[in-house]
């Protein structure tokens, strides 16, 4: 052991940090240590302009954080560094060979502009590429199943089933009532001027299993189930779990992300008709506490919503369902390494589930139009 | 418990003291009555095989974990029983190395030994970049500087592990498993880190390893702890333990032999 190290517990490493300058000379005495040494840094640096010999005599010890101090203020003048004791050298030529070692090369200069435009526009074509890619193999691999639907692994279909549905029934439930809740007396009141608050749970009823079902039931399988694929899928990626799949001769797409995509696709028109009943049962909850019998909203809603629009919600559900979980396998399957990774898949897998999603459900209601639906 | 490999050394300056710790899980004991003292500047090896504890008794030793029984002195100081300024003066004045390196993935190295200097120094920005580039060049990784840990090899983890260890050079450093999983040429640069280290700098080690080359290149002193025993089976310099022990498992292990 060296003196050296004789720190902090004892009188020599208390003893506080100094120095004076004396002609050329500037003398360090003391604990130059990590706690003793940041006191003085910058005075000590300022008197060191012009000093061409380091006294160290008095120092009693020194750890690496007073050494870089020290050969700091001998820096600029190359000074001549005298007297130190032996252990004192031995710290203060460690720290020398250390800080002398080769720094990390410069970083290349950015790119210009369109250099960056151009970068930028690959990136994006080879994300699509890829994207377009999973989706063939999806495709792929669906077709395979569809003639073999043993490869089909089911006890992972039950137990994404099992939490992508049965687990969110809560939320659902929760959510729709208060959906239903705010439209009804959101409308209550513009409806009212017009003295057409019997049409409320029509005007409800309607919003709710043609569109707002399936997209509230979409943002929640996003936000719940697509994240969560995403973060599995990505933690594997990184694991080299699928790239051990891959070795063994089993499928990623077959094993991993099929019975998601059939789980996800299996549970949304559930999730959307929990969604729908819940919203009618809060509409009914405002609509009675506005005065209107349960039997006349009743009345009202076989009136006036068909099959044909709840089969639409439920239609696109599905689709919806599908798009969400594939973003999700593709978000983490695709994931790049390091820790960031597996939370940037979960960003990307939510923003890309719902912003699908939104545009899908475009894409539908100018089919439904279209179809006169 | 004593057992004829039990060769106890009074220690005259101690900065790590255990005494009689147990640490049991519901069911299940772990170890109990390990004692042992870490002298100044000693390299200390903890052994053992896999699932004796030893990480476990690590975690102890930092204060992670509270112990079932016993007493633990970091520096003289009951870590458990510090609070406010004392623990976070204490926590300033020793460094761990995890297993795995545990540098945090968003920053490059270089943050991640400047870190602990702009929590506990009044270091000027400059400086303590300066401080960590010498970290950095120390363990040997002054060109890697600017690489995010995801872009470095297991070794240089490592490595950047005791450099940011090492931020604010505390007297004392643990390290659990430095060279596991590593090639031999990595370890053993490694083990010669280490020695230099506490040569030059005189720090204190508290290792906990299985590796028997490193155990016997590095190793003042060392305590073996065994599953089965459910505690201490050895103590002292791991070559006299080597060539004359006499447990049964100290045997084996010193000798490489299937128990």
């Amino acid at each position: 052991m060296s003196e050296a190290a004789v720190r902090e517990a004892t009188p020599l490493a208390t003893a506080e940090a100094r120095f004076e300058r004396e002609g050329d000379l500037l003398r360090f005495g003391g604990a130059l240590t990590t706690r003793q040494a940041p006191r003085i840094w910058a005075a000590a640096l300022r008197a060191a302009k012009g000093a061409r010999r380091i006294d160290l005599a008095s120092v009693t010890v020194l750890d690496t954080t007073g050494a870089t101090l020290v050969l700091h203020a001998a820096a600029p003048e190359d000074a001549v560094v005298e007297g130190a004791s032996a252990p004192v050298a031995a710290v203060l030529e460690r720290a020398r060979a250390a800080l002398s070692a080769p720094r990390p090369r410069a970083a290349p200069p950015p790119l210009p502009v369109v250099g960056r435009v151009g970068a930028w526009g690959v990136a994006g074509l080879r994300r699509a590429r890829a994207g377009i890619g999973f989706l063939g193999e999806t495709a792929a691999m669906a077709a395979a199943v569809l003639g073999h639907p043993r490869r089909l692994r089911f006890a992972d279909l039950l137990r994404h089933l099992d939490e992508a549905g049965l687990r969110a029934f809560p939320l659902t439930v929760l959510l729709g009532t208060l959906i239903g809740v705010i439209l009804a007396f959101q409308s209550s009141i513009p409806m009212r001027m017009f003295g057409a608050e019997i049409y409320i749970p029509p005007l409800v009823g309607i919003s709710l299993i043609r569109e707002l079902g399936p997209l509230i039931a979409a943002v929640i399988l996003s936000g719940r189930t697509g994240s969560a694929f995403a973060a599995e899928l990505g933690t594997m990626t990184v694991n080299e779990e699928v790239d051990a799949l891959r070795i063994m001769g089993v499928e990623p797409v077959a094993m991993l992300v099929l019975p998601r995509l059939l789980a996800a696709a299996l549970v949304m028109p559930v999730l959307t008709l929990l969604m729908n009943l819940s919203g009618l049962l809060g509409m009914t909850a405002v609509m009675y506490g506005l005065g209107f019998p349960t039997p006349l909203v009743v009345t009202q809603l076989e009136q006036w919503l068909t099959l044909g629009s709840l089969l639409g919600g439920l239609g696109k559900s599905v689709f919806f369902g599908i798009v969400i979980a594939g973003i999700g396998c593709r978000a983490g399957l695709l994931a790049g390494r390091g820790p960031r990774a597996v939370g940037d898949a979960a960003t990307s897998a939510v923003v890309g589930g719902i912003v699908s999603t939104v545009v899908l459900d475009g894409l539908f209601a100018i089919l439904f139009f279209r179809l006169n639906w | 418990m004593e057992t004829p490999d039990i060769h106890r050394t009074a220690v005259a300056d101690p900065v790590v003291e255990a005494e009689g710790l147990a640490m049991a899980f519901p069911g299940n004991t772990l170890f109990r009555d390990v004692s042992f003292q870490v002298g100044r500047g000693e390299v200390f090896v903890i052994l053992g095989g896999s699932g004796c504890g030893k990480s476990t008794l690590l975690k102890l030793l930092i204060g992670l974990h509270q112990p079932t029984a016993g007493q633990i002195r970091i520096l003289g100081e009951d870590l458990l029983g510090a609070g406010g300024r004392t623990r976070r003066d204490l926590l300033s004045r020793f460094g761990v190395m995890w297993q795995s390196g545990a540098l945090f993935g968003s920053m490059t190295l270089l943050e991640n030994v400047m870190l602990p200097l702009e929590e506990h120094t009044r270091l000027p920005p400059a400086a303590r970049e300066e401080v960590a580039r010498l970290k950095l060049g120390l363990v040997g990784l002054s060109e890697a500087a600017d690489r995010l840990p995801a872009e470095i090899s297991g070794g240089m983890a490592k490595r950047a592990g005791i450099a940011r260890a090492m931020a604010l050079d505390p007297p004392l450093l643990f390290l659990d498993e430095p060279s596991a999983g590593l090639d031999p040429i990595t370890s053993a640069g490694l083990d010669r880190l280490i020695q230099d280290l506490a040569r030059d700098l005189g720090t204190t080690f508290v290792v906990v390893t299985h590796e028997l080359q490193s155990i016997l290149a590095i190793g003042d002193r060392c305590i073996m702890l065994d599953k089965q025993a459910q505690g201490m089976i050895a103590e002292g310099d791991p070559r006299e333990l080597r060539d004359h022990g006499t447990h049964p498992t100290v045997r084996a292990f010193f000798r490489r032999e299937a128990a």
